[in-house]
């Protein structure tokens, strides 16, 4: 059986890519090719979280299904399902946790879906180190095998490819209205030769974009007036959609929607590189960020 | 700050001048370089991560001491980390002069109540400091370039610079640090998805796999680790009278 969707977002991919990860496998994050209802509740409907949460974990596949569904399928055999459990995030988003635990408790694979059943997070332990290399060109393919294979959506344009402690990352930035959403969007982890280490989606709140905007040079004029003496600016400002700071200082405020922001790079006087966050309509100071 | 922050946690408190009981972790964050008048805003980012570590050392068994802001000094950090089997450390990192061989070393800043050029402790310190010595189970050095392999940080605390991969034997050690420069913000994010996987049961390797979803800007934060990645990183059984899980 094939999932529309997922014709629909890998229709300029690879025909190979498109036969090997649009043929439904069998136990993938819809059985039977019946999709996940985007919202299980009424919009603006109050229930207790653990109604919701007993709720929303009913309309989840099986955890033991997504295990099956991998690329290189988990076996379960000798595993225990934890039954979904209602999780905050420190953003405040409420998640569906799944877990599938050994015997000794080790947690082997981690889910998290929203209340209306859309994958946001999958951890996997215990992934190789080693193997053949793969290329940066067969690593985003590789990637994208992966969020097929889970029936994810499969986003567009030039991933960003990096290597970590001899992992791969491939992470594919959201970007909203032609401005960037940095750290949000798709981001699949794998080993050096292509095994998943895990996946997680990305898409924060957004606060209304501002009908008009500063321009660039009024941004770093304002940058320059709050920089500490000694201090410089060093890039060229640029917009993106950013958290607050707790107390407009250095710390994310990510219970708070992001806000239209001009960032500009620079350093301090003894070299330190620091970004600043101006608010993008009124150039008022939104936070910071610096180095260790 | 501190204080306010691990109210709301159960953490076991041992103060910095008392002998410490084994199996005992040390907790050690800079906050006086990171906030006003030092820099133009205060950052809550020290005490948080601070208070972070602390609690997941506690969950793990540890019984935890913490030194945060001025009290950080040299003398307290080398009197914590000489006998502890767990470290987290917040604070600026390099590798820096030492005097003594005529070289470079690597080491973190003390706070110290100073902006700038607060005091060094370094490798060979914390050699000396621990002679006789059990490796460290966990070492986080949360600062830039002590993840970067010409480091001396892990050998001081008794960890070889290699991975021993899942289902591998290996050292009942695991150091976690950044290498490069490391930006707060992907720290802080970083941070707490490791701790929150720790404290859920993962092995260190699969908190380090988990925390790298965490949605930093990989250009922001290279972290790196070294040891075992199947230990929990409990404390030793023959130091500890609790539970060994977590």
């Amino acid at each position: 059986m094939f999932d529309p969707a997922c014709i629909r977002h890998t229709r300029v991919l690879l025909p190979l890519l498109i036969a090997a990860a649009c043929a439904a496998p069998s136990g993938a994050l819809a059985p039977g090719g019946t999709r996940i209802p985007g919202n299980a509740f009424t919009p603006g409907e109050e229930q207790p979280p653990t109604v919701r949460a007993r709720d929303a974990a009913a309309l989840l596949p099986p955890i033991t299904s997504i295990a099956g569904a991998l690329l290189e399928p988990l076996s379960t055999a000798g595993l225990l399902a934890e039954p979904g459990a209602l999780i905050t995030l420190e953003s405040g988003e409420e998640r569906i946790e799944q877990r599938l635990v050994s015997a000794a408790g080790l947690a082997l694979l981690t889910l998290q879906s929203t209340p209306g059943g859309e994958l946001r997070l999958l951890a996997r332990a215990n992934t190789p180190y080693g193997g053949a290399a793969l290329s940066s060109a067969a690593l985003r393919s590789r990637a994208l095998l992966h969020l097929a294979s889970l029936r994810l959506a499969l986003p567009r344009g030039t991933p960003i490819i990096s290597s970590v402690a001899e992992r791969r990352a491939v992470h594919w930035e959201r970007i909203v209205g032609g401005i960037p959403v940095p750290g949000d969007g798709t981001r699949v982890i794998m080993s050096a030769s292509g095994a998943l280490v895990g996946i997680a989606i990305e898409e924060s709140a957004l606060a209304p974009k501002p009908a008009v905007l500063r321009s660039a040079a009024e941004a770093r004029t304002a940058a320059l007036a709050l920089l500490p003496s000694g201090a410089a600016l060093t890039g060229v400002p640029r917009l993106g959609w950013v958290h607050p700071g707790a107390l407009a200082g250095d710390e994310e405020l990510r219970s708070a929607p992001r806000e239209l922001a001009w960032r500009m790079r620079g350093a301090l006087s003894d070299g330190r590189p620091l970004e600043i966050h101006l608010d993008a309509a009124r150039l008022a100071l939104l936070g910071w960020d610096w180095v260790r | 700050m501190l204080t306010e922050v691990l109210l709301g946690t159960t953490i076991a408190v041992v103060g910095p001048t008392m002998a410490a009981a084994p199996p005992s972790a040390m907790v050690l964050a800079n906050r006086t370089a990171f906030n006003q008048p030092c820099v133009w805003f205060n950052s809550t980012a020290p005490d948080r991560l601070a208070a972070g570590a602390a609690a997941s050392l506690q969950r793990l068994g540890w019984s935890v001491e913490h030194s945060v802001g001025p009290e950080f000094t040299s003398e307290v950090a080398l009197r914590g980390i000489a006998p502890a089997g767990a470290l987290y450390v917040h604070s600026h990192g390099d590798h820096y002069y030492d005097p003594a061989a005529r070289r470079r070393s690597s080491g973190f800043r003390v706070d110290a109540g100073r902006c700038e050029n607060a005091p060094t402790v370094i490798a060979p310190q914390i050699s000396k400091a621990r002679s006789g010595v059990l490796p460290a189970t966990i070492a986080f050095i949360s600062t830039c370039y002590n993840g970067e392999r010409v480091s001396k940080l892990p050998a001081a605390f008794g960890i070889a610079i290699q991975k021993s991969g899942p289902g591998t034997a290996g050292p009942r050690s695991f150091y976690v640090s950044y290498s490069g420069i490391a930006w707060v913000r992907a720290i802080v994010r970083f941070e707490t998805a490791f701790w929150r996987a720790l404290r859920r049961g993962a092995t260190s390797g699969a908190a380090f796999d988990a925390a790298l979803l965490s949605g930093y800007l990989a250009a922001d934060l290279q972290p790196e680790w070294w040891g075992s990645y199947s230990l929990i990183p409990t404390p030793p059984a023959s130091e500890l009278e609790g539970p060994r899980s977590v």
